[in-house]
């Protein structure tokens, strides 16, 4: 329900499972009447909103076990509930690419209690579906920003809702061909994080795949020695913003050859938007002047600019060159 | 689905409405803004209006708060902001965004930083808790760092600032400058205060005090209170043990969700399931409702609005209100009350309004006049000079162009709060208010009290910049809500905006378009100017049709133009309010005319420069207009703005955008213009009392701009003792020195000079008490007819009073007599506006752009203002560098966008609004130029508004520099950068 006057959560119990199994059997019994807390940053400006008002929270920060950083041999696993701070302080020389993405998350305060779990499943910040409009992804018939004010709207995967996947973490970690671990009534399973996003084709009023019950636990990363990796994101303010576009790269060179190269890009479609066809410009090739530009043209091919954002095919050209410029330095 | 059915789908707007019902879904017309279609509440998704069980869960827990723990017994959903301020009284940490935005609530945790409003009080339990209470030596050395390097403007961000720095040093004792930027930018400073908050905290770093000196006298009077936490605004009465108020309650407001609706049934019945819900009051309680409302449907009437309203005529409109035991129960309650709307299309875009003479919005026309709605033929105001025909023949070459300026939203870091308290028939309101007196007129009348009945007290403001002015009927008057709920419950009642509610159910600047037309000589002389003035003034009036007539003056009096003629109209809208706000018209005015004079200038292939020298008034030319007649100007530094400012940036270098190439291009720009100083009259008394102390109790607001120290420094050097001798009040009408308003950049010009007038004045009382001479028996207040007495503009009756009689204001002529009477010696003063006075500045910008994707980056913004006179140096520093801020973020970012299809404003949070942050900024360099003028106190003029102007005609001025592409709409956002550069073949 939309009420500018209201800006405090409606009651709610907050519930304090000590293990997973405690977490996902609540999940299970109250389903949509509750909500998994870590952070807040996105939970409590919904609850705050009144958009949504569970019975139950349940608080996943009173289970051990989900907020380290270690290293296991040729990965990095980060807990779900590791603070933005976190990653960034113990990433910095092993993954500089997401470091650079954990630092460019709104603010350090949010930095400070945000986790990288909660910056991956956060919910569309598109201001109509967070707003009074009935829109697809609210329940409705119609996008509203498809024929309103939609500079910053997708311009890749768009499919009756145009909202753009808001997280700086998920395109370098799928870059970085991350996996999470899920726990659900069922047990613990590891997917690769491209299967963590959904579009709205699959399912137009959820941005990932987990159902009420399950949890995200944790995300492992691979470590690969001759890999290098960067992350550049555009807004229009240095603090508290989301991208308009960004761009994660991530790729190993091999004797002057460019291998396993992956560019994702965030902000400019419903879920972190791999780029197969700038990937084929630099797979295999050199990393030369001539391969960066074609990949940065290809990168914007197939795009499908609404009324006002056009500009985005030109933030993609320059993000995807200046990420893959960085790397071939 | 076909294309066809899609497209009609996509044209039509379904709205997930508030707690309203809508009577009959209301098909609506097609229309230029395509079918919009409200479903009615059958349909709509969600969850059903709450009914039924409402608790809260509680946990016993204890807090270790500063060291100290304090058990308490908090609800599961409360944050910990609220148990710091509601539960344990420690007010200093401040509420403001609420939803982790703004920085404001910013407390340690673990000495990490974080949002204590985006935290669980329950999950703050077992942590270690700092705020701005804290005793820790850290915590004090920057609580007086602050204050050395003037660290507080309003003051309301100041400890959520201090605690993020306490919380950066703690991790990086040797954290250098540009690490505290990084550090700082989670704190919103809407003062834009970034420069000296920096300092303040680089200088508590090892080894930081050495590289950065502080300013000189930077210490403002209430430093200490603003830095501690201890400075009371309005939405921290109550919650202390100490606190007068006892037993509030708390309101909310129901707002229309539409844009334009005639509100029906109102009821209440669900609400009262509500445990601790008290009442609701609706705009059939509004005092005078029917006679007004009818009124002003019918005929011109002094307002057009009220509190509350029977026609919801924008979103967020109050409706109704409630009140509850605590704002969770007001807040269910307000979710509970079921109002009927019949909704009508809405008409959000001003020039279809006045093209169609639209009257659904107001029944006696689409423009706002000063005596209310009038139709569409009848400009809001028109000023004429000479014979514009015969001028444009005389032109050479005639240019012509539209400029369009956007809503900007004042978002002070304070969202206004009041809390009415009444005892017997006497009302006092704890206000979030720059200006005490006119709002004790405006409540008073518009509860039908008189004025001595309403008593006002605001110690301290979080910002103001004209959006917490209640100097018209017309205004929201929320303090209205809130004491027609204390009269029906009869307790105290507390109103607090929302962060939504303070964006766009408050005023906002009006967006205004421009149609400019200006013939030239090919010499460079200006012969004629024509301007069409249209502004979006919402669904109300408020100070719009005042603002547009302002805008004329933004408009015109700057240059020699020998005719002209400026028509302009406030026009109804179906969307958010614009009211007044720092600037008052010139910021929108000024935008306009100085990018359309570098487009004339270079029609003749004249420097930008050279042609403003070339038309630019100089001190004693006269202006003489309905509103200003046959004046002098008084001494103006017109010409030292223009050579400082224009050495800071090196336009000696400047080219034309001919000479630029490449992707990235750099370019410069300026704007030239000036402002009235003040308005109206100011009261000044200065006393003092019978053991010798002096009194100034100042009638300014202490919204931030800080002219209480500047006056106090008046006062004291016309009397010849120290700031630190003087006893300095200010904040609640029963005893502060009168005072019109204060805004109009007014308050240390006018206020300054009838304070500096009274002080000399009790100087020769304090003479004639030693020889002996009887008590005064007379209350004329001084005033120096050489100086001080000129005509002024009353602008309730918009007509000149040539020689107003210096007379004190009741309320302060009775504090006179009370001082006399107790045996003190009182001094009196009174200034009235003098119009010859003005502030000039130029300003100056460097912008690179890319020209691929229309990037712009502001690299240095260079701003030279007149002040007349330095009175407190590093205040007028943080005047420019801050009102420069805001201005670059009406240029740059700021915008309140609204859905063409609905008139619901789009981008709701700040996130998406933008005002700049610390790591936003361009290099900023000040400069005070000093052109003093005898009306002014030791020479001073107005210089709170000006730097707003800075940017936005800069910064538009520098990109066509850079581009050759004309940008003639802010803000100069990167797609709107883009599709300009794209449309004209420039693209890289």
């Amino acid at each position: 329900m939309w009420n500018i006057s209201i800006d405090e959560p409606r009651p709610f119990e907050l519930l304090a499972p000590r293990t997973l199994e405690e977490a996902v059997e609540l999940g299970s019994r109250h389903g949509k009447d509750a909500a998994f807390l870590a952070g807040g940053c996105d939970l409590l400006d919904q609850l705050k909103h009144q958009w949504t008002a569970p019975h139950y929270v349940i608080n996943l920060k009173s289970i051990p076990g989900l907020k380290g950083i270690r290293s296991e041999g040729n990965a990095i696993t980060i807990g779900a509930l590791a603070t933005l701070t976190e990653v960034e302080r113990s990433t910095r020389n092993a993954l500089p690419g997401l470091a650079r993405a954990a630092s460019r998350v709104a603010t350090p305060q949010i930095r400070n209690t945000g986790t990288i779990g909660g910056n991956l499943l956060q919910d569309s910040r598109c201001p109509y579906y967070r707003g009074p409009w009935y829109c697809y992804r609210a329940g409705g018939i119609v996008c509203d920003a498809h024929h309103g004010i939609n500079q910053e709207h997708a311009i890749f995967g768009g499919n009756r809702c145009y909202t753009v996947s808001p997280s700086d973490t998920a395109p370098i970690l799928v870059a970085l061909g991350s996996e999470v671990t899920v726990v659900s009534p069922a047990g613990k399973r590891q997917i690769p994080i491209d299967g963590l996003f959904t579009t709205p084709e699959e399912n137009i009023t959820t941005m990932h795949r987990l159902g009420p019950n399950e949890v995200l636990t944790s995300i492992t990363i691979p470590l690969r020695s001759q890999q290098r990796s960067t992350f550049i994101k555009y807004a229009m303010r240095n603090s508290w913003d989301f991208a308009l576009a960004s761009a994660a790269v991530a790729l190993e060179m091999d004797g002057g050859i460019c291998r396993e190269c992956r560019i994702v890009l965030g902000g400019v479609a419903p879920a972190p938007w791999r780029s197969r066809l700038a990937e084929q410009e630099i797979e295999g090739k050199a990393l030369n002047a001539g391969n960066i530009e074609s990949a940065a043209r290809a990168a914007i091919a197939g795009a499908k600019p609404l009324q006002y954002n056009e500009y985005k095919l030109a933030l993609v050209k320059k993000l995807v060159r200046n990420a893959l410029l960085e790397l071939s330095a | 689905m076909t294309d066809d059915q899609h497209d009609e789908l996509t044209r039509r707007s379904f709205l997930r409405a508030g707690s309203g019902v809508v009577a009959g879904a209301a098909a609506l017309g097609a229309g230029r803004y395509g079918l919009v279609q409200i479903e009615n509440a059958g349909r709509q998704p969600g969850r059903a209006a709450p009914a039924g069980e409402y608790a809260a869960h509680f946990a016993d827990l204890s807090l270790r708060v500063n060291g100290s723990a304090h058990a308490v017994r908090v609800p599961h959903h409360h944050s910990l902001l609220r148990v710091l301020r509601e539960g344990l009284g420690l007010t200093g940490t401040k509420k403001s965004c609420n939803l982790g935005q703004c920085g404001a609530c910013t407390v340690l945790l673990d000495g990490s930083a974080v949002y204590s409003c985006m935290l669980l009080a329950l999950d703050a339990a077992g942590h270690n808790i700092e705020t701005i209470e804290s005793r820790a030596l850290d915590v004090l050395r920057m609580q007086d760092s602050f204050g050395e390097h003037f660290g507080s403007q309003c003051g309301h961000c100041t400890p959520g600032m201090i605690m993020a720095g306490v919380g950066l040093l703690r991790e990086n004792a040797g954290a250098t400058p540009e690490d505290v930027r990084a550090a700082l930018s989670g704190n919103l400073c809407r003062c834009g205060n970034y420069e000296n908050e920096i300092a303040a905290v680089a200088a508590c770093a090892s080894g930081g005090p050495a590289s950065l000196p502080a300013p000189a006298m930077a210490r403002s009077l209430d430093w200490e209170a603003k830095t501690s936490g201890s400075a009371v605004y309005a939405g921290d009465v109550g919650f202390r043990t100490i606190d007068e108020v006892r037993g509030m309650l708390f309101a909310k407001v129901i707002r229309s969700p539409y844009a334009l609706a005639y509100v029906g049934e109102i009821d209440d019945t669900q609400a009262r399931n509500v445990p601790g819900y008290r009442g609701l009051v609706s705009f059939r309680d509004v005092p005078g409702y029917d006679e007004v409302t009818k009124a002003s449907e019918r005929s011109p009437e002094k307002t057009d609005r009220l509190c509350m309203n029977g026609k919801a005529r924008y979103v967020g409109d109050a409706i109704a209100a409630v009140a509850a035991d605590d704002p969770d129960a007001a807040m269910e309650a307000a979710q509970r009350v079921h109002v009927e709307y019949r909704v009508q299309q809405a008409f959000p875009d001003a020039e279809h309004n006045l093209e169609h003479n639209v009257g659904a919005i107001h029944a006696g026309g689409p423009v706002a006049g000063f005596a209310g709605p009038q139709p569409a033929d009848k400009p809001t105001i028109e000023y004429r000079r000479g014979d514009l025909a015969s001028g444009f023949r005389q032109a050479d070459l005639v240019v012509e162009g539209r400029y369009v300026a956007p809503i900007q939203c004042h978002v002070p870091i304070e969202p206004h709060c009041v809390v009415a308290s009444w005892h017997g028939d006497q009302l006092t309101f704890y206000d979030s208010q720059q200006s005490v007196f006119a709002a004790q007129d405006i409540l008073a009348t518009a509860l039908g009290l008189p004025r001595e009945k309403v008593r006002v007290i605001a110690h301290y403001v979080g910002g103001g910049f004209g959006g917490k002015c209640t100097d018209t009927l017309g205004k929201s008057l929320y303090q209205v809500i809130a004491a027609l709920l204390a009269k029906k419950t009869g307790r105290p009642v507390r109103l607090e905006y929302t962060l939504k509610e303070l964006m766009f159910a408050e005023d906002t600047r009006n967006p205004m378009t421009f149609y400019l037309r200006t013939g030239v000589t090919r010499n460079g002389a200006i012969t004629a100017l024509e301007c069409k003035a249209v502004q979006r003034t919402g669904g109300y009036g408020s100070s719009g049709p005042a603002v547009v007539s302002v805008a004329g003056e933004g408009i015109l009096d700057t240059y020699r133009i020998p005719n002209y003629w400026y028509h302009g109209y406030s026009v109804y809208t179906s969307s958010p309010v614009g009211g007044e706000m720092r600037g008052f018209g010139h910021p929108q005015a000024v935008f306009a005319r100085e990018l359309h004079m570098d487009e004339v200038a270079e029609s003749i292939g004249m420097n930008p420069m050279e042609f403003r020298r070339r038309n630019s008034l100089h001190t004693g030319d006269r202006i003489d207009t309905d509103v200003i007649p046959n004046v002098a100007l008084m001494n103006i530094g017109a010409e030292e703005c223009l050579s400082k400012g224009g050495d800071a940036i090196n336009w000696s270098a400047w080219q034309p955008p001919s000479q630029k190439s490449g992707r990235i291009r750099r370019g410069i720009g300026m704007r030239f213009s000036q402002e009235h100083t003040g308005r109206n009259a100011s009261n000044g008394l200065v006393w003092v009392d019978r053991a010798g102390k002096i009194h100034v109790p100042i009638g300014s607001g202490n919204l931030g701009t800080n002219s209480h120290t500047g006056i106090a420094a008046i006062v004291a050097q016309a009397l010849g003792v120290k700031v630190s001798e003087l006893d300095c009040t200010w904040g609640d009408t029963d005893s502060a020195t009168w005072d019109f308003v204060s805004d109009a950049s007014r308050a240390i010009h006018c206020h300054g000079k009838a304070m500096y007038n009274a002080a000399l004045d009790l100087k020769r009382q304090v003479e004639a008490h030693r020889g002996g001479a009887p008590p005064r028996t007379d209350f004329t207040p001084f005033f120096d007819p050489k100086t001080d007495l000129n005509p002024y503009l009353d602008e309730t009756t918009g007509t000149i009073v040539m020689h107003p009689e210096p007379k004190l204001s009741p309320p302060t002529e009775a504090i006179a007599r009370r001082i006399v009477a107790q045996g003190g010696l009182v001094g009196l003063g009174f200034y009235v506006w003098n119009p010859g006075v003005e502030s000039w500045g130029a300003s100056f910008a460097e912008v690179e752009v890319d020209m691929e994707t229309g990037q712009v980056r502001v690299l240095k913004l260079a701003a030279a203002h007149d002040c007349g006179r330095v009175i407190h140096r590093a205040g007028a520093e943080a005047q420019v560098q801050g009102g420069g801020i805001m201005g670059l973020g009406y240029a740059t970012t700021e915008e309140l966008a609204i859905d063409p299809h609905t008139g619901i404003p789009v981008n709701q949070s700040l996130y998406e609004y933008r005002p700049l942050s610390t790591l936003d900024l361009p290099e900023l360099a000040p400069i005070l130029v000093e052109a003093p003028v005898d009306a002014g106190p030791f020479g001073a003029k107005g210089l709170g508004e000006n730097p707003v102007f800075d940017a936005a005609a800069a910064v538009g001025n520098a990109i066509y520099n850079a581009t050759g592409v004309r940008m003639r709409e802010i803000p100069y956002t990167w797609p709107r950068v883009f599709a300009e550069l794209k449309k004209a073949g420039k693209l890289a």
